[in-house]
């Protein structure tokens, strides 16, 4: 889906980064550094949430997807 | 045999025996019943009753058959099948089944063969905890396998549109009962492994321990053993322990609990990414405060060291010296200001016109010089007599020395 990492994996980033940014032995820069990839990450888990109200696909015997009908019950 | 006369009890027996195993059809026979009264013997050999709803027959299975021929607990109740050959033991005068084998028989059966395939499978490996996959947190395409038209996918959709109206779900549909259903189970787990959703669940909706035989087949639990996907079971009931229980790597109770462990909650992620913002926002600007502050730290201090503030400190000392010396340049003023007081009114004191303001007068000679003894004046000599507010001028008449007037004209 992408190549940066799962939505798990960049969660776990992110707190991972957050621990380090605690830590008070880093310098401004790095974490500066960390910060705005903090936010691109966050940026990222917020579009890994592709927000498009998904339908119910039926898998055919072919491996190919198609609408299940009657979907709404 | 004589036709009259009368036999032993025993020489009818024997011939009742001997009427017994001539006939082949006794010799190897199975019978089904169901278990009456059973007694096991301290000496190992099982003694019981095998019955159906009209007649009953004894059975005994010896100790040596046992190990090879009854797989199982024997109890009464039981539906079994009993093979071994029917013979006359004559000391009583009655026949018997001499088992050599007993297996269950219909739902008995079953269970058999349950516990059996369940060896199986848990001698391949396939329970085997090392090989569970933990089922992803945030997994986005949910695969299902199961009935197009049951609850299970109707349970699993509903819960999935509360939590998180924004993951796939495919269905890969199969049949869940009868004949084909495990084959059909196996292919539709199959076509979802290409597929590579996220996370599948394999559920119905329980049922009967027969509805149930195709979640413990072998075919079943080989397609889930080989699952590359991490994968929930949501079969039956809480009772019923399918074989593709243990091989899933997760069971739940229900489709719906498992669509509750497959599907995440989307306002609870909104709500933890928003934290992870926030306290991202907070430690930097922590960071940067103690930046700030150091960097106040430092400058102050190297401000201190600037010869802009080295010359600021010479032009304050310079200040402090010029006080000093315009305070101690006053005092020495004051000082002869005083001093000078002093003298003035000394000499004030010592005017001689002050002394003429007493009554005392200034004598001088017409030349000016002022007169001290008696020789500065001669007989006949005109004089000035200087007093407060004028001068008199005098003729000398006469000159008596004497001491009456000394001390007047001295200092």
């Amino acid at each position: 889906m992408n190549k940066a990492g799962t939505l798990e994996e960049n969660l776990a980033l992110l707190e991972q980064l957050l621990e380090s940014m605690e830590g008070q032995e880093l310098s401004l820069e790095a974490s500066f550094e960390i910060y705005t990839k903090g936010l691109q990450l966050l940026g990222e888990c917020a579009s890994q949430i592709d927000k498009v109200e998904k339908q119910v696909q039926m898998l055919t015997r072919e491996g190919g997807l198609m609408p299940l009908d009657g979907e709404e019950a | 045999m004589a036709a009259q006369g009368a036999y032993s009890v025993s020489q009818v027996n024997q011939y009742i025996k001997c009427m017994f195993q001539e006939d082949g059809f006794l010799h190897s026979i199975t019978v089904a019943g169901e278990v009456g009264s059973c007694k096991d013997h301290s000496s190992g050999h099982l003694y019981f009753t095998l019955k159906d709803g009209a007649a009953a027959i004894a059975c005994v299975m010896f100790a040596g058959s046992r190990k090879t021929g009854l797989s199982f607990p024997l109890t009464e109740g039981q539906s079994v099948e009993v093979s071994g050959s029917i013979e006359v033991f004559e000391r009583d005068g009655r026949y018997q089944l001499y088992a050599r084998r007993i297996r269950m028989a219909g739902v008995g059966l079953l269970y058999e063969e349950y516990h059996r395939r369940k060896r199986e499978m848990e001698a391949r490996g396939w329970f085997d905890p090392a090989r569970k996959k933990p089922i992803p947190a945030y997994a986005q395409r949910i695969g299902v396998v199961t009935a197009a038209t049951g609850a299970a996918i109707r349970d699993i959709i509903q819960v999935a549109r509360r939590r998180n109206p924004y993951v796939d779900i495919w269905l890969s549909p199969a049949t869940v009962q009868g004949e084909e259903a495990p084959a059909s189970i196996a292919a539709a787990l199959y076509r979802l492994y290409r597929a590579a959703p996220d996370v599948i669940i394999l559920g119905r909706g329980g049922g009967s321990l027969e509805d149930l035989m195709a979640f413990n087949s072998m075919e079943v639990g080989e397609a889930i053993a080989a699952s590359p996907i991490p994968l929930i079971t949501a079969i039956g009931h809480e009772t019923d322990t399918t074989l593709a229980d243990f091989v899933s790597d997760m069971r739940a109770p229900t489709p719906s609990a498992a669509a509750q462990l497959a599907v995440f909650d989307l306002a609870l992620l909104e709500e933890a990414l928003a934290a992870l913002g926030r306290s991202l926002d907070k430690s930097i600007e922590r960071r940067l405060l103690q930046a700030r502050n150091a960097m106040q730290r430092l400058s102050s201090r190297w401000e201190s060291k600037s010869p802009m503030a080295r010359l600021r400190e010479k032009k304050f000392q310079k200040m402090l010296l010029e006080e000093r010396w315009e305070r101690a340049m006053a005092r020495r003023l004051e000082a002869a200001k005083n001093r000078l007081g002093l003298l003035a009114a000394r000499m004030e004191a010592c005017s001689p016109l002050a002394r003429l303001d007493k009554g005392y007068a200034y004598v001088e000679n017409v030349r000016g010089r002022g007169l001290k003894r008696l020789e500065d004046v001669a007989l006949g000599e005109n004089i000035f007599v200087h007093l407060r507010d004028g001068r008199i001028c005098a003729r000398v008449e006469q000159i008596t020395p004497g001491d009456l007037v000394e001390g007047c004209g001295d200092e």
